[in-house]
Formats: structure tokens, C-alpha cells, sequence
């Protein structure tokens, strides 16, 4: 069906949500049909209730119990008298989550059935679906309903910017709403006010397939596996130095060690748990933490979105969370004070930190610029941020005294964790030869220059923010001695997953891939 | 821009709406009249304030950086205003028939006009070179040194006291006291000037001393700005005060002997020599190991070198405490003195670990999707399918 390469899937114990991906790089409806049977019906009654029977949460990363969230939705639908829309969030804006694309590449219809069967019992007029990927996500999506009659009239796809803040749910509504992808500056539930102002059922991809099964196995069925109190399986990502990364599914209450086992990873240093917000496990708790919310929590991390890297071996952990602070800041929207000044300040003190130039004011500085951005922003970004800092700095604590003590730990950065390619991204760069330390580059951006002890401008190595672009500009314009530029160069290290950065934009770059009155008749 | 865009086509639409009344058509002439009267001396002015502001934008004695950046910014809002009483200017004096299209942009062409008027075309055309590169500016940072750019916008300096001697002689007599301001300000700027050399100069090579070669050399452009520099209109860069070095091709030079190499110096000093191919290390025996294959000597004496020759793979692990378990399959052996192995034999969820984790796994596992629901419509037994594996690569 498809021949560019897809996640791989794994799975421990019985499958769910990856049965027949061993067989299928793809299923279509009719293998679908075959492995899971055919759709039911349920009221939304009955829905509500198995959701809450097993404790079903949101898969996006906050764990927003499900139950509750269509509770919220079905009221507001009653209050107004409005038919509610359901938006599936398949966005994945964090580069080591691959779970969503792969389900919904590989097995659409679990995705599509689940949004169907919610669709369904809360009467909902549309489904909507927000997705990236550059486009394949999308006609993957599109290709699965046009053989699902009933699906075909109530779907739509968007595709939003694949950006790391445009999966926040209010970017999401905003995007779809044709408004730029961007995470709103007020607070406003999509269960009272989502897609096109209507009560909307907003949840992450993985979800809606945890829907579709619970309908489909019932709630004694759906808790046979995993722990008692978080019943069913968990998607992972498996990433970093595994040398099978791979989509896992695990039913929860499995210890992490044996998932890093079977893709060929080893903790080593320390293991990123739940993404780019999420926080650093040491290589003796890694292995042993039973894959849970509450398993993780108790080891001091958090399960987020389940996207696992373990770091291995040979790689600088400082450089490599240095490297991922430098594109956190970047992907900064830059609507909020103090995350648009806050995370480059973090990103200049851990790069200082890394490549030895800091000492113990920069570890000061990144500790405090870490502390003080926590809440103060639209989305969770900061917070995010924040939280990857400080664990890090935590966990890596024999790194973090080589750096300081003896300047390096002799490692180099291997860019181990995945990010998003950023070569076509401008950068500003210098001519050290002509560059006379006049410093007015320092006075226009500072957020990505400042000065060194003789006056010269130090640079944050990161391409320039969009939100940044003009300021950049003018610096360039200004320079006295002519000797800044802004130019795209390859990044020194190479990027390391395959997907396509779009450029954050108005609503005229959202592509509506199939509007719902567009669809071919009866194809 | 959209918006301003149409609020300057709201605003044209207006001025032709009270244009085409009889009021308006009076407010409109006394406009013109206005202009042609004084577009020239706000050009003038605004021009004067520009090359101004632009000196003290440059200054690092007295401005911080922060106050560069908002003079430089003045400078360019002044220097749009310049352009723009200058278009004002020509367009008025030529719709008023005191002077010829042909006088906009080529000077000098008539005997009937004046000297002084043909000044003012030239200072007009070297200002909207100065304007357009002034705009171009980050091109050049990108693609050419920066003197090129210097030496254009430095250009101001000889099109302004242009636009003096123009303004104050071509047209109207001015009040006297117009006249000593002028040549007040030409001399601020030529301090400010002098200045700015002076002051670069502490910074970088203090005056007096000897000039550095490169700024000697033949290479005409940089010559040609040596020169400017020293008449007081090149940037810091290429200033050079007395004492330098006279101004000409470099001679033949000999290397110290022994090198065995020569210069052939007919190249500026500054843009790199061609030198004869150098055969340094005469003296050295290191050139013997090359004649050989290199590898082959080379680890004759050394005690790498025996296992090197053969396989290194055979060799190389049989010392090796790792190699016992790795000649084998890693995957089988691996783990059977491994603290982990024993903790996962133990581990509550054996089923998963038991045996060897890569082949057996799930082999005894009901492979397929299992529907337990019991109110689920029934279509038959769901297809058996044997796991080879944990998932399928694709």
C-alpha cells in the first residue's frame, strides 16, 4: 500500500492497538474488519460509563480523564443545544513521538473508529482531524475514509505547521479555526468553545484507538491486562541510541528495562521519559520502573506522551540537553515575556555549561532561568522546559562536575536525541575578521547575542526564531562593520529523524486536505 | 504594509477629490508655489541633519550602543526624508519650466545653464546611489568586502558640501547668517571626521607608526581608498596617517636562504604569493618510509603490527575475556552471567522473560485480538496468526 518506510511496531504481551502490524505495513478496511470486527454502536451514556469503569485518560501527555472531558462536552452540547465536533489531535509535535503518525499511517481505522464511535454516541456533526507529517499522514487518513462511507461524510483533515507548541490543544482549535497555530493567551476549554465556537471533544490520536478497543473488549476485557489501577496497554516511542526504535505497546505495569531490552537500547546514562517536557531517569531506575503514571511518578519522572530515549553511551548528556534547550527555545511562539527571553537565557547557560565556558555562575544561572519561567506562559512550554532542565541537571550530575571542574567530560555530542531538520533555517553568523566589537547586534537581539569580556558578541547557536526574524534583520542592517549575516548553514550536527519542518504561518498555509463538502461522490 | 497601501490610496483619492474643487484648486496651486519655493532648502536641511546624524551614529567615545542603534535608525528616517524633498525638488522645479527632464540626471549639458545648477544634478545622482546601496546594504555585507560599501555611502561627504555650494549659489540669495551656518556645519563635520580617524586610530594602529604592509600595497581599490583615507574621506578601516610605506609594487624579494623557495612577488603583498614548490626536510630521513608501502614497514617492529597482518578478527579477541562470549551468539550467552539476566527469571511477569527474550517470546500466546466483550456482535472466530516476531519492519 505503501512503500516509504513507517514505524516500526513492537509490542509486549497480548496486542491491541498494534494487533496485525505484524503482518500489515498498513491495514485497510477489510483486514481491519477482519482483526477487530465491525464497528458498534454505543450511546454516549454507555461510553462515559466504560471510559470511567477503567480510568481511560488522555494520551496527549496531561492524562485528562476521558470520562470527564466527554461529560464536559455532553453538557455543554445540552446547555446550548448544539451538536458537538470531535477533534482528533494526530499533530505529534515533539520530534520523539512517533506513536500517532504510526497508528494513523499504519492502522487508520482504529483512529477513525474510535473518533466514529465517539462521533456517534455524543451526535457530533464533524470529525475533525489534525494532522502533519508533511502531507503522507494526511493522505493516509484521506485514502482510509474514502472506503468508509459513514466516515467520508462527517471528516475533515487539517494540517497544521508541524511545530513543537502547535499540538497545545488551543493552537490545535486555532489552526483548525484558520487562525495561526499558536497556543491562545486565554485559557478557553474546547468542551465550550472549540471548532468553529461549538462544544468540542478534543483528544490525542492514541485515545480515540484506546476508545475503539475498550468498545470493542468491554471494560473486563479492556483491564485483563496492565495494572489494577491503570488498566490496558500504553504506546511508547522508542528512540535515542535504541538501535531498533519502534513503536511499543506494553500493557502498563511492565518494567522499562525490558521494553529498551527488546529495541535494543540500554539506559547507560540516563533515559528521557515523556518527551521533550519530560524528565530524565538514571540508567538504575530506568531500568526497573514499572511503565505507569503513577510507576513514574514515583521514580521522579513522568509518563507525558510515552516517548522513551535512552541516551546510551558515548554521547555528551550535557551537549545533547543543551542542543534539545537551543530548539525548545526556538520553537518558543514567542507570545509570552518570559519564555521568549526566558528559554534562550536557559539555552545560553546550558550551552556555556556544555562547552565549558560557564562554570559554576552559568549552572547558577540555568538553574534560576529554569525556576523562574515555571507558569508564566500561555501553554505549558516554559513549564516544559523548565521541568527538562532541572532533571537533567539533577540526574547528570557526574557529567555536570566535569564540565565544571575540568571544562569538558570529553565526550562528544553525538545528537542522539531526534530533532526536527533545521538546515533551510537561517542563522545569524559573523565574520570574526571584520567584526570590531561595536556590540549593537548585542542592543537589537539580545536574546541571541550577547558580549564576552572584550566586547565581542557570543552567539547562541540556534536558528533564528520567526518571532525573532526581524530583530535579526536589523542587526545585520546595523552592523557597523558590516560583518554580521544571515544565511542558512547545515547544522553541526546532523538531524536525526525524518520529519519536515513547515514554517509556522497564517491561515492561509493550512491546507484543508478534504473538506467534507469536496469529497467525491460515492468513490 | 497592506494597510498603508490603502491609506495612501484613500489619501490620493482625497487630495483629488478637494483638488477638483475651485477652493481646492487654489490650495493646490499655493502648495505648488510653496514647494517650488522651499522643497529644495528642506533637502537641503534634511540632508545636512542626515550626513549628521550618520557621523554620530558611527561614534564609540561618547554613544552607548543602544543609542547607535536608535541614530542609526534617525539617520535612515532623515535620510528618506532628504530623498523624498529631493524628488519633491526636481519634480517641481521641472513642471515649473525652470529647468529642463534632461537636468534631473544628467549634469553640464547646456551652456545657457548654470555651473551651479549642474552641481546640484551631480549631488542628486550620487545621493540616490548612496540611497539605493544604503538600501542594498546587507547584499554587500554578504557578498563584498567592506570597503566597497564605505567607499559608496562615504560618498555622502563630497555629494553634500555639492548640495551647499548648489543651494546656496544656483538659486536665490540667502540671508547671510544661512551661509555662515553652512560653512559652520561643513566644518563641525570635517572635526567630527577628523575625530572619528583620531579616536579609531588609538584603538587599533596609533598614528605615527609604521603602516602595516597590506595597506600599502598595489591592489588599486585599497590604494584608492589608502588615498581617500588620508584626504580625510575613507572609513577607519583603511585610514592610514604618515609614515606609511610608499604606495607601489613590492620588489622581488629573496627568501632566507635555505628555504629553497622564491617568491615570485608581482601580487599586491596582501592577496597571497606564489611560491616555487618548498622541498622542506632535506635532512630528514622520514621521506624513506614513504618509498616502501607504508604499511607494510610501519608496523614491522611494532608489536600491534603481528596481529595486524593477519585477520585482525581471529586474533584479536582471544585474549580477550570478551571474546569468550562473543564468538558466539551474543544474544544466547549474554546474559547468563548478567546481574539482569537473574532479575528478570525472577521478574512477577516471567511469562515475558523467561526464555530467551529474542526467540520465544510470545510463541505460546493467543496471538489475536481478543474480543471479550460480551455484548459485541459476533462474526466468528477471529483469525489465528502465528507472532514470528514482535512487530514487522517495513
Amino acid at each position: 500500500m505503501n512503500d516509504l518506510p513507517v514505524p516500526e511496531a513492537m509490542r509486549i504481551g497480548r496486542a491491541r492497538l498494534t494487533a496485525g502490524l505484524d503482518r500489515y505495513t498498513s491495514i485497510d478496511l477489510a483486514t481491519h474488519q477482519e482483526i477487530f470486527g465491525p464497528m458498534r454502536r454505543m450511546t454516549a451514556r454507555q461510553l462515559v460509563e466504560m471510559a470511567e469503569s477503567v480510568d481511560l485518560r488522555g494520551r496527549g501527555g496531561a492524562a485528562f480523564p476521558v470520562g470527564r472531558k466527554m461529560r464536559a462536552v455532553m453538557q455543554t452540547a445540552a446547555s446550548r443545544k448544539l451538536r458537538p465536533v470531535i477533534l482528533v489531535n494526530g499533530t505529534e509535535g515533539e520530534p520523539g513521538s512517533a506513536k500517532d503518525k504510526m497508528l494513523l499511517l499504519r492502522s487508520p481505522y482504529l483512529v477513525l473508529g474510535g473518533a466514529l464511535l465517539t462521533a456517534r454516541a455524543l451526535s457530533a456533526r464533524e470529525i475533525v482531524i489534525g494532522v502533519t507529517g508533511g502531507g503522507r499522514v494526511a493522505k493516509s487518513i484521506v485514502a482510509a475514509a474514502k472506503a468508509e462511507p459513514d466516515l467520508r461524510k462527517i471528516l475533515r483533515v487539517v494540517e497544521v505547521p508541524d511545530r513543537f507548541v502547535s499540538g497545545e490543544g488551543g493552537a490545535l482549535v486555532n489552526a483548525v479555526n484558520g487562525k495561526v497555530a499558536l497556543p491562545p493567551g486565554r485559557k478557553r476549554r474546547a468542551s465550550d468553545m472549540g471548532v468553529d465556537q461549538l462544544p468540542t471533544y478534543l483528544s490525542n490520536a492514541e485515545t480515540f484507538a484506546q476508545l475503539a478497543v475498550l468498545a470493542m473488549l468491554g471494560t473486563e476485557g479492556y483491564a485483563s491486562d496492565g495494572t489494577a489501577e491503570e488498566p490496558g496497554t500504553v504506546l511508547l516511542t522508542v528512540g535515542g541510541s535504541a538501535g531498533r526504535p519502534a513503536v511499543v505497546e506494553v500493557p502498563t505495569g511492565v518494567p522499562l528495562g525490558n521494553v529498551l531490552d527488546i529495541c535494543e537500547a540500554t539506559a547507560h546514562d540516563g533515559v528521557l521519559v515523556g518527551g521533550y517536557h519530560g524528565m530524565w531517569l538514571p540508567a538504575e531506575i530506568a531500568d526497573e520502573v514499572p511503565i505507569s503514571r503513577a510507576g513514574l511518578d514515583a521514580a521522579g519522572g513522568a509518563l507525558g506522551a510515552g516517548v522513551v530515549l535512552p541516551l546510551g553511551a558515548g554521547t555528551c548528556p550535557l551537549g545533547e540537553v543543551a542542543r534539545i534547550v537551543r530548539y525548545l527555545a526556538k520553537e518558543s511562539s514567542g507570545q509570552c515575556g518570559p519564555c521568549k527571553l526566558g528559554l534562550p537565557g536557559i539555552a545560553r547557560s546550558m550551552s556555556a555549561l556544555a562547552d565549558g565556558s560557564g562554570g559554576m555562575d552559568a549552572l547558577d544561572a540555568a538553574r534560576r532561568a529554569a525556576s523562574v519561567v515555571r507558569g508564566r506562559g500561555a501553554c505549558a512550554h516554559p513549564d516544559g522546559v523548565s521541568r527538562f532542565v532541572l532533571s537533567a541537571l539533577d540526574v547528570f550530575t557526574d557529567d555536570l562536575a566535569a564540565h565544571l571542574f575540568r571544562g569538558s567530560c570529553g565526550q562528544p555530542v553525538r545528537g542522539i536525541l531526534p530533532l526536527a531538520p533545521e538546515d533551510d533555517e537561517a542563522r545569524l553568523q559573523v565574520d570574526w575578521t571584520r567584526c570590531q566589537g561595536h556590540g549593537l547586534c548585542r542592543s537589537v537581539v539580545p536574546e541571541l547575542v550577547q558580549l564576552d569580556n572584550q566586547g565581542y558578541p557570543v552567539f547562541l547557536d540556534m536558528p533564528v526564531p520567526f518571532w525573532l526574524e526581524k530583530e535579526a534583520q536589523q542587526a545585520v542592517a546595523m552592523c557597523p562593520a558590516l560583518a554580521l549575516r544571515l544565511s542558512a548553514v547545515p547544522p553541526s550536527e546532523a538531524p536525526q529523524s525524518g520529519r519536515t519542518a513547515l514554517p509556522i504561518a497564517g491561515p492561509r498555509t493550512l491546507q484543508l486536505v478534504i473538506p467534507p463538502r469536496e469529497l467525491p461522490p460515492g468513490s | 504594509m497592506p494597510v498603508a497601501f490603502l491609506l495612501f490610496i484613500v489619501a490620493a483619492i482625497v487630495v483629488a477629490a478637494v483638488g477638483s474643487t475651485r477652493v481646492g484648486h487654489v490650495i493646490g496651486v499655493a502648495a505648488g508655489h510653496f514647494l517650488l519655493y522651499y522643497a529644495g532648502v528642506f533637502t537641503l536641511i534634511s540632508l545636512t541633519a542626515a550626513v549628521g546624524i550618520g557621523l554620530v551614529a558611527t561614534d564609540r567615545i561618547i554613544m552607548s550602543p543602544a543609542s547607535r542603534v536608535t541614530a542609526q535608525a534617525v539617520h535612515r528616517a532623515v535620510s528618506f526624508g532628504a530623498v523624498s524633498f529631493l524628488v519633491i525638488h526636481i519634480a517641481s522645479e521641472i513642471l515649473a519650466r525652470r529647468s529642463h527632464a534632461v537636468d534631473a540626471v544628467l549634469p553640464f549639458l547646456d551652456h545657457k545653464r548654470t555651473f551651479y545648477l549642474g552641481l546640484g544634478t551631480v549631488a542628486s545622482d550620487l545621493l540616490v546611489l548612496i540611497a539605493v546601496t544604503g538600501i542594498l546594504r546587507r547584499r554587500f555585507a554578504e557578498t563584498s568586502p567592506p570597503w566597497v560599501w564605505r567607499l559608496l555611502h562615504a560618498l555622502a561627504y563630497v555629494a553634500w558640501p555639492m548640495g551647499i555650494w548648489h543651494g546656496l549659489l544656483s538659486g536665490r540669495h540667502g540671508q547671510p547668517y544661512v551661509d555662515w551656518s553652512y560653512g559652520a556645519l561643513v566644518a563641525a563635520v570635517g572635526v567630527a571626521l577628523l575625530v572619528r580617524f583620531v579616536a579609531k586610530d588609538r584603538s587599533g594602529q596609533t598614528a605615527g607608526q609604521p603602516v602595516p604592509e597590506r595597506l600599502a600595497s598595489a591592489w588599486p581599490p585599497a590604494a584608492g581608498a589608502a588615498a581617500l583615507g588620508q584626504a580625510g574621506f575613507g572609513t577607519a578601516h583603511l585610514a592610514i596617517s604618515s609614515g606609511a610605506v610608499p604606495v607601489g609594487r613590492p620588489q622581488q624579494r629573496a627568501l632566507p636562504a635555505g628555504t629553497g623557495a622564491q617568491v615570485t612577488a608581482d601580487l599586491p603583498a596582501d592577496r597571497g604569493q606564489v611560491v616555487d614548490r618548498v622541498q622542506f626536510g632535506h635532512d630528514e630521513p622520514a621521506a624513506d618510509f614513504a618509498y616502501d608501502d607504508p604499511r607494510g614497514h610501519f608496523h614491522q617492529d611494532d608489536p600491534r603490527g603481528q596481529y595486524r597482518q593477519d585477520d585482525p578478527r581471529e586474533y584479536f579477541y582471544q585474549d580477550d575475556p570478551r571474546g569468550q562470549y562473543r564468538q558466539d551468539d551474543p544474544r544466547g550467552h549474554f546474559y547468563q552471567d548478567d546481574p539482569r539476566g537473574q532479575y528478570r527469571q525472577d521478574d512477577p511477569r516471567e511469562y515475558i522473560r523467561q526464555d530467551d527474550p529474542r526467540a520465544r517470546f510470545h510463541q505460546d500466546e493467543a496471538p489475536a485480538f481478543e474480543n471479550d466483550s460480551a455484548d459485541y456482535e459476533d462474526t466468528g472466530p477471529l483469525p489465528v496468526v502465528p507472532y514470528s516476531r514482535y512487530g514487522t519492519r517495513s
